[in-house]
């Protein structure tokens, strides 16, 4: 397991590099940090040149790239280009809003994924299987950015309209409401509904099909019809010996998906304006703020190898009958 | 012709003209002249009888012919040209003169879910053929010389696959540019692994079985066989697959256009349609619903498309549905 580790560690930081190579270049090639500064009238061209110096933007790409990996490779993340704060405290900022909706999202949409897939597993061919099974078709059909604006057009806007309310029940931007102090509950899942909803969406669809699948072709194994002969009842069937095992590889299925669910945030968060890693890295791009976007493409690539990495090792540990040379 | 009386029906000896792709059914007439009575079926009959039992995937192909026919045709069904504008008409709910409204340039918003479709079809099956070349060269090669050159291969598609696409989707993007043929190129960089794996998979067992030994045995080199004698039995999966990739392909298309680093306007496609629709949403949701629906309906279908043929061509990968 150790060698399987690091065998595939070092296939990682190769692709790692160049994948770090190709985001500096787009976040340099089209964008330059000083943008914004020429259209200000105050700020004088000699201003914008000593603050490229400054920055160390006329020197060579390649300079400036090795430069960062350098500094990178020692700790130290230094300021952002256009924000001029420590990267560092920029990205854990960041990276702790991106947890809470990723988070939220998950646990929803495994409870609720597992629940309908089981349901219809054991009632397979209800009217209950073909209905959801019609709604996970749907919900992986449609992508997050369409399940996100209709849900800021019906839960928001629309839902307003209907029981004219003076404020908004669910919000359809941001994380708190302008101007709260301290940690309001009630604010804070207001605000958090509906991109959790629009994460969730295609996740349960996921989910419940994978889950529905899993546990139909355990319910029909041998041992569970060995279970079912020894009078053990329906129940215990159920949950002892038919959901752990079905289980299996839907935790599996849901650490893989932690790429997709990158993905996913990047558009819920610029859809919602949530203040977390999508919405730093789509900034950071546009700003040619290389030093913001490498660190964080590092973070990301890290938790999705890590992700993947204890994929692989669950499904030996929870499966015995899988090893890895 | 041997000696009919003494030979079985399931023995008879087939003459080197008779076998074919049709090897195995008896030729016309044969089993009438035993007095028998069966409908002689070819392999791929019986792939399109299975396939229009699947009602949904039946459903799917009309509605989905009917979506490629009429964006195909969109300069001669579509009422307007597609950067036609009516400045005075600007952001009108559907009407008689404007079946789906008008966006807030005032152009009709039906004339471009049309030309928009004829984008992201073009882009969905653009992707999913070229991942389909890409993955199968990938794929067959792994699987059929294994040792050190599938294990170099198969890290490879593992650790792209472990790549979160969209980040790769949106930098690449943005480096090459945005014309329909970069996002094509851009797209299949990133689709043509779960293609590899599965041709791997299906070398890997393919190559071990007799027929494949007999080609040897009659000295067929490498690329006859794998040209000749394996390929043409993952065509099954290789379809349902590369069907599936359509409605794939669609989708990360939209995604990006809507984010804005896919085809650029004025050339519509769905995604950027309806990116344009976030400044004046609440006011003017048509310009949301119907480019959504487009889309929606055109993912749905493929998936139908795919699941069937999945049921015609690849019994033995069916779904437990």
């Amino acid at each position: 397991m150790v060698r399987y580790t690091v065998r595939r560690i070092f296939i990682t930081i190769p692709i790692l590099l160049v994948m770090s190579v190709l985001t500096f270049m787009g976040a340099r090639a089209v964008a330059s940090p000083e943008a914004a500064l020429r259209f200000n009238p105050r700020v004088r061209p000699e201003d914008i040149a000593r603050y490229r110096e400054q920055l160390g933007l006329d020197d060579s790409e390649f300079v400036q790239y090795t430069r960062w990996l350098g500094k990178f490779i020692t700790g130290d993340l230094g300021n952002s280009l256009v924000a001029r704060r420590p990267v560092g405290e920029m990205l854990a900022e960041a990276l702790r809003n991106t947890m809470v909706l990723a988070i939220v999202a998950l646990t929803v949409s495994l409870l609720i994924g597992v629940l309908i897939g089981i349901i219809a597993a054991v009632r397979q061919n209800s009217w209950f299987d073909y209905t959801t099974t019609g709604l996970s078709l749907l919900g992986i059909a449609t992508p997050v950015f369409l399940v996100g604006l209709m849900l800021q057009l019906v839960l928001g806007v629309y839902l307003q309209r209907w029981l004219n309310t003076s404020e908004p029940i669910f919000y359809t931007a941001g994380m708190t409401s302008p101007g709260t102090q301290g940690f309001d509950l009630m604010d804070r899942l207001r605000h958090i509904a509906l991109p959790a909803t629009a994460l969730a969406v295609q996740l349960i669809a996921v989910y419940s099909r994978y889950m529905r699948a899993s546990l139909l072709e355990v319910l029909n194994s041998d041992y569970i019809r060995t279970a079912r002969s020894k009078g053990i009842s329906e129940r215990r069937v159920l949950t002892k010996h038919g959901v752990r095992t079905a289980l299996i590889p839907l935790t599996t299925q849901a650490a893989i998906d932690i790429g997709l669910l990158v993905g996913g945030l990047i558009i819920t968060e610029v859809i919602f304006a949530w203040p977390g890693m999508g919405t730093l890295f789509l900034q950071a791009l546009f700003d040619g703020d290389y030093v913001v976007i490498l660190p964080w493409l590092m973070i990301t690539a890290a938790a999705v190898f890590i992700a993947n990495l204890i994929a692989d090792l669950l499904y030996a540990v929870l499966d015995p009958r899988i090893r890895y040379a | 012709m041997p000696d009919r009386r003494n030979d079985p029906l399931e023995n008879r000896i087939l003459l080197p003209a008779e076998i074919s792709d049709t090897a195995g059914v008896p030729p016309e007439g044969y089993l009438e002249a035993e007095g028998l009575s069966a409908e002689v079926l070819t392999n791929r009959q019986l792939a399109w009888r299975r396939f229009r039992r699947h009602k949904a995937a039946m459903a799917s192909l009309v509605i989905f012919g009917i979506i490629v026919i009429l964006t195909l045709l969109a300069p001669v069904v579509a009422p307007f040209g597609f950067e036609e504008q009516f400045i005075t008409r600007a952001l009108e709910p559907p009407s008689r003169d404007f079946w789906f409204g008008t966006d807030r340039l005032g152009r009709d918003v039906l004339t471009r879910v049309l030309y928009g479709g004829r984008v992201s079809i073009l882009v969905g099956i653009g992707v999913a053929l070229a991942s389909a070349l890409i993955g199968t060269v990938i794929g067959a090669i792994a699987g059929f010389f294994g040792g050190r050159i599938d294990t170099i291969l198969m890290r490879f598609t593992d650790a792209m696959l472990a790549l979160p696409a969209l980040v790769f989707l949106i930098v690449v993007g943005r480096i090459l540019g945005s014309s329909v043929f970069i996002i094509v190129l851009v797209l299949t960089l990133v689709f043509w692994m779960p293609l590899a794996r599965i041709v791997r998979g299906q070398f890997l067992s393919l190559k071990e079985k007799e027929f494949v030994e007999a080609a040897r045995a009659l000295g067929a080199k490498s690329g006859r066989i794998i040209f000749r004698h394996i390929l043409p039995n993952t065509v099954g999966p290789i379809t349902v697959t590369v069907t599936l990739l359509v409605a794939g392909a669609i989708l990360s298309e939209a995604t990006l256009s809507f984010l804005g680093f896919g085809i650029q306007l004025p050339t519509p496609s769905w995604g950027n349609m309806i990116a344009d629709s976030r400044g004046q949403l609440t006011t003017s949701p048509w310009m949301l619903w119907f480019p959504g629906l487009a889309l929606i309906i055109t993912v749905i279908c493929v998936n139908f498309l795919g699941d069937g043929l999945r049921d015609a061509l690849d019994p033995t990968q069916r779904k437990s549905s």
